[in-house]
C-alpha cells in the first residue's frame, strides 16, 4: 500500500533521514520506534507531502504522493503537536477539517458525530477547544485525523503528554481503527506502545532504519539472552557453584537463552535466595543491541 | 470551495479574537473621533458659516436683517460691495470661498407687509443643495431676522400707519382691481387704522403677527466639485479606515504564524489542496475582513458624523484597491519571522512607518511639501488619497486611476513575493 524508497533529507548540511526504505501492507499496523531526533517526524512530514525529500520516492497505491495531491484524501494525520484551532469548538474543528477533505451534507454530519463519539467528546462538542484538558485535546487531535475515513492513518507520537486514562482511550481507538482494516503508521519512542499496537516495527536511529520485523522476530534476532538476577546472604555465596554468575556484592546476574531451565537449576540448589528474577529480552534490549544505547539514553 | 471554507474559518477566528477586533474596529474609530474632534469636528469651519451678503436694498429693514445675521455666533458675514455683480458672488461660493451668498433685493425693506407676492423682493440664497444642514440653518436665521423685523413694525404704530397709508395708495393706483374691491380693501385698512388706537403696544401681546410664511426665499442651487473637506471627520475617517485595514492585516499576519506554530498549518498542507488554496483562503478572509471594517467605519462616519460620499463607484474602487494592496502586504509581512512576537513586532513597525509617512498620523492636507513628496513611497498615502478622492476631493473616475493602479500593483507584487516565500518556508 505505502512504499518508501531511498528517502533522504538534509537540513543545513545535516542529514536527518538517510536512505530510508520500508513498505506497509494494507491493514497493517507499522511502527517507527526510535528516540527523539531519530528522524521520525521528518519522515512523516515527507510522507504527507508537507516536506519535500531531497531524494527518494513515496508511493501510495502505486501513485506518487508529490505528483498527485488528490492521493492525500486517503491520508489521515495526527501530528505530534496539538494541531487544533483553540478558538473553535470541538465540533467546529471536526467540521472544518472534514470539509477540507470534501465531506458535505449528511455524510459530513454523520462522520463528525462518529468522530465526536470516538473521541468521547459528545458532551463537550460545543465548548471551545481552549477549555479542553490536554487529554481531551489529544483525543480530538486523533479524531480530526480520522474524521474523513482515510485508508492510511499516520500517528506521530500521539500520546505525548497524555494522562494514563486518555492514553488508554487513544489505544482503544487505534485498535478499533486497526480492527476496521485501516492501515496505520505509528511513530513513538515508547516501546510498550509499539509492542501493543504494531504488527511490525522499524527500529530507527539517527535517520536510518536499523531493523524491521515483527516484535517477536526482532527480539529473537537482536534481543539477546534473558537475564536472571538474584540475591543471597554473604555466607551462602560460596555454596552456589556456577561459573556463569557475575557477582556484585551479594547480588548476582546470569544471562541465558533458556531462562526457565536456568532458574530451575538455581532453585534446585535448595539455597534460600532473598530474590530471584527473570528479565526477558524486549525492544529495549533490541535497541540496546543495535545501537549500544538505551531508548531513554538516546 | 476549500478557499471559502478556510476564509470562513479565519473570519470566525477573527470575530472571536476580541483583541484583534479592538485593533481592527474600535481603535480606528477612536482615532477617527479623536482626530476629527481636535481638528474641528463638525465645526470644520471654525469661524462659522462663511456667508457673503449683497444688500441692494440699503433700507432700514435690510440693515436689520444683516445685523441679525452678523450677530449669530455661527455666521461669519462678509459684505459684498454694492456694485458687485451677482455672478461674482456665485463664483465665490462655487470656488468654496464661502458656504453661501445672500442677496437682499431692492424693495425688501419697504416690501408689502400685508400682501406678499413672489416678487423680486424675495431674499435670494445661493448654496450647494448638498449642504442641506447649512442651508436649513441659514434659512432659519434669515426667517428669524425677517420675523423680528415684522414684529418690530407691528409694535411701532407710526411705522404701521405709514405702511397702511402706503397700502391705500397702492390700492388706489392698482389697475387690475375693481372699484368694489378697492372700496372693500380701503374699508379694511381704515378699520385697521382705527384699531391701532385701541391696542396697548407696550403689553407685548401683539408679537404674534398671525401671518403665514412671512418670508420667501429664492434658492440658487450652486453645485460645484468640492475640493475641501466639509468637516474634519471627512479627513479623520479615511485615515481611520486605513488604520482599520492595518489592524486587520496585523491580526491576519499574526494568525498565519500562529497556525504555523500550533501545527494547524501542517494539517492544511496535508489536506488535498495546493499551497495556492491556503494562500487564497487567507487572502480572501483578510480581504473580506478589511472590507467589512472599512464599510462599518464608513457607515458610522456617514450616518453619525456627516461624512458624505461624493463618488460611490470611486469609493468602491478605492476601498477594493486599498484592501487588496494590504492583503498582499499581509502575505509578505507574515513570512518576516518565525515567531508571533517577531512577526507582530516587525509588521507593526513597518506599518507604523508607512502610516506615519502616508498620512495616517498627519493628514495629507496638513503635510509640508517635502513630507508630501516623501509620502509617495507609502501605500497608506495612496489609500487615503483615493478614499479622500471619493469623499471630498471631488475625484472623477479618471482621477482614481493613479492611486488605485499603484495600490493594485503593490498588492500584486507583495502577494506574489509573500506567496513565493510562504511556499519556500512551507516545504523547507
Amino acid at each position: 500500500m505505502l512504499r518508501v524508497e531511498q528517502l533522504c533529507k538534509s537540513f543545513a548540511g545535516t542529514t536527518v533521514v538517510k536512505k530510508l526504505s520500508f513498505e506497509i501492507g494494507a491493514g497493517e499496523s507499522f511502527g517507527l520506534l526510535g528516540p527523539n531526533g531519530a528522524g521520525k517526524t521528518t519522515t512523516i512530514k515527507m510522507l504527507v507531502g508537507a516536506l519535500a525529500p531531497d531524494s527518494g520516492s513515496i508511493t501510495l497505491h502505486g501513485q506518487s504522493m508529490h505528483e498527485s495531491p488528490e492521493i492525500r484524501r486517503k491520508l489521515g494525520v495526527a501530528p505530534q503537536s496539538l494541531s487544533l484551532y483553540e478558538n473553535l469548538t470541538g465540533r467546529e474543528n471536526l467540521v472544518f477539517f472534514a470539509k477540507l477533505y470534501g465531506l458535505k451534507g449528511q455524510e459530513l454530519k454523520t462522520r463528525v458525530d462518529w468522530a465526536l463519539d470516538l473521541a468521547d467528546l459528545v458532551s463537550r462538542q460545543k465548548d471551545l477547544v481552549a477549555t479542553y484538558s490536554g487529554g481531551m485535546q489529544r483525543r480530538l487531535n486523533f479524531a480530526c485525523a480520522v474524521v474523513h475515513n482515510p485508508d492510511l492513518i499516520l500517528l506521530d507520537e500521539p500520546t505525548v503528554g497524555v494522562d494514563p486514562q486518555s492514553r488508554d482511550h487513544l489505544f482503544r481507538s487505534i485498535e478499533k481503527a486497526k480492527s476496521e482494516g485501516k492501515t496505520i503508521l505509528y511513530t513513538t519512542h515508547y516501546m510498550e506502545e509499539a509492542e501493543r499496537l504494531c504488527d511490525r516495527i522499524a527500529i530507527m536511529d539517527e535517520g536510518s532504519i536499523l531493523a524491521v520485523d515483527t516484535v517477536a522476530n526482532l527480539i529473537a534476532k537482536h534481543g539477546g539472552a534473558a537475564t536472571i538476577t538474584g540475591e543471597l546472604e554473604e555466607e551462602l555465596k560460596a555454596q552456589l557453584q556456577n561459573d556463569a554468575l557475575v557477582w556484585d556484592d551479594c547480588q548476582f546476574r546470569l544471562t541465558s537463552h533458556e531462562p526457565v531451565k536456568a532458574i530451575a537449576e538455581l532453585a534446585g540448589s535448595g539455597l534460600p535466595f532473598k530474590a530471584l528474577n527473570i528479565k526477558q529480552a524486549n525492544l529495549e534490549s533490541v535497541f540496546f543491541s543495535l545501537t549500544g544505547r538505551t531508548l531513554r539514553d538516546a | 470551495m476549500n478557499i471559502v471554507t478556510m476564509a470562513l474559518k479565519d473570519l470566525k477566528l477573527l470575530w472571536r479574537d476580541k483583541l484583534g477586533l479592538f485593533w481592527s474596529l474600535v481603535f480606528p474609530l477612536i482615532m477617527a473621533l479623536f482626530f476629527g474632534s481636535i481638528l474641528g469636528g463638525n465645526g470644520g469651519n471654525q469661524k462659522g458659516l462663511k456667508i457673503i451678503a449683497l444688500d441692494l436694498d440699503q433700507s432700514k429693514g435690510s440693515k436689520a436683517l444683516l445685523d441679525h445675521l452678523e450677530s449669530s455666533d455661527s455666521v461669519s458675514l462678509t459684505m459684498a460691495k454694492a456694485d458687485q455683480e451677482l455672478g461674482a458672488l456665485r463664483g465665490a461660493v462655487l470656488k468654496g470661498r464661502y458656504v453661501a451668498y445672500v442677496m437682499i433685493p431692492k424693495g425688501y425693506g419697504g416690501g408689502n407687509m400685508f400682501f406678499q407676492s413672489d416678487s423680486d423682493a424675495n431674499l435670494k440664497v445661493g448654496i450647494d443643495p448638498a449642504r442641506r444642514a447649512e442651508a436649513g440653518y441659514l434659512k432659519g436665521i434669515l426667517a428669524e431676522g425677517s420675523m423680528k423685523r415684522l414684529t418690530t413694525q407691528f409694535q411701532d404704530p407710526k411705522d404701521l400707519r405709514a405702511q397702511i397709508k402706503k397700502q391705500e395708495q397702492d390700492i388706489d393706483s392698482a389697475e387690475d382691481l375693481k372699484d368694489a374691491d378697492k372700496k372693500e380693501l380701503k374699508s379694511f385698512m381704515g378699520s385697521f387704522d382705527r384699531l391701532l388706537d385701541k391696542v396697548d403696544f407696550n403689553s407685548g401681546s401683539s408679537t404674534s403677527t398671525g401671518m403665514a410664511n412671512p418670508i420667501n426665499f429664492q434658492i440658487d442651487s450652486l453645485t460645484a466639485p468640492r475640493t475641501k473637506p466639509a468637516s474634519a471627520f471627512e479627513v479623520s475617517f479615511p485615515s481611520a479606515i486605513l488604520w482599520a485595514i492595518l489592524g486587520t492585516v496585523a491580526s491576519f499576519t499574526i494568525s498565519l504564524v500562529k497556525e504555523r506554530k500550533s501545527g494547524t498549518l501542517f494539517r492544511l498542507y496535508v489536506a488535498p489542496q495546493s499551497i495556492f488554496h491556503i494562500v487564497a483562503g487567507k487572502a480572501l478572509a483578510c480581504l473580506l475582513a478589511c472590507l467589512f471594517v472599512s464599510v462599518v467605519l464608513t457607515l458610522i462616519g456617514t450616518l453619525a458624523f456627516g461624512v458624505r460620499l461624493q463618488n460611490l463607484p470611486g469609493y468602491v474602487l478605492a476601498l477594493s484597491s486599498t484592501s487588496f494592496c494590504f492583503v498582499g502586504m499581509m502575505m509578505c509581512l507574515s513570512v518576516l519571522g518565525k515567531t508571533e512576537e517577531s512577526v507582530a513586532g516587525s509588521s507593526w513597525g513597518i506599518m507604523l512607518v508607512m502610516a506615519m509617512l502616508g498620512g495616517g498620523m498627519v493628514p495629507l492636507l496638513a503635510m509640508p511639501s517635502w513630507m508630501l513628496t516623501l509620502s509617495h513611497i507609502s501605500p497608506v498615502k495612496w489609500g487615503i488619497l483615493a478614499l479622500e478622492g471619493a469623499i471630498w476631493r471631488g475625484f472623477e473616475m479618471g482621477d482614481f486611476l493613479l492611486p488605485c493602479a499603484i495600490l493594485i500593483s503593490v498588492g500584486v507584487v507583495a502577494l506574489m513575493a509573500g506567496s513565493f516565500i510562504f511556499r519556500k518556508v512551507a516545504y523547507s
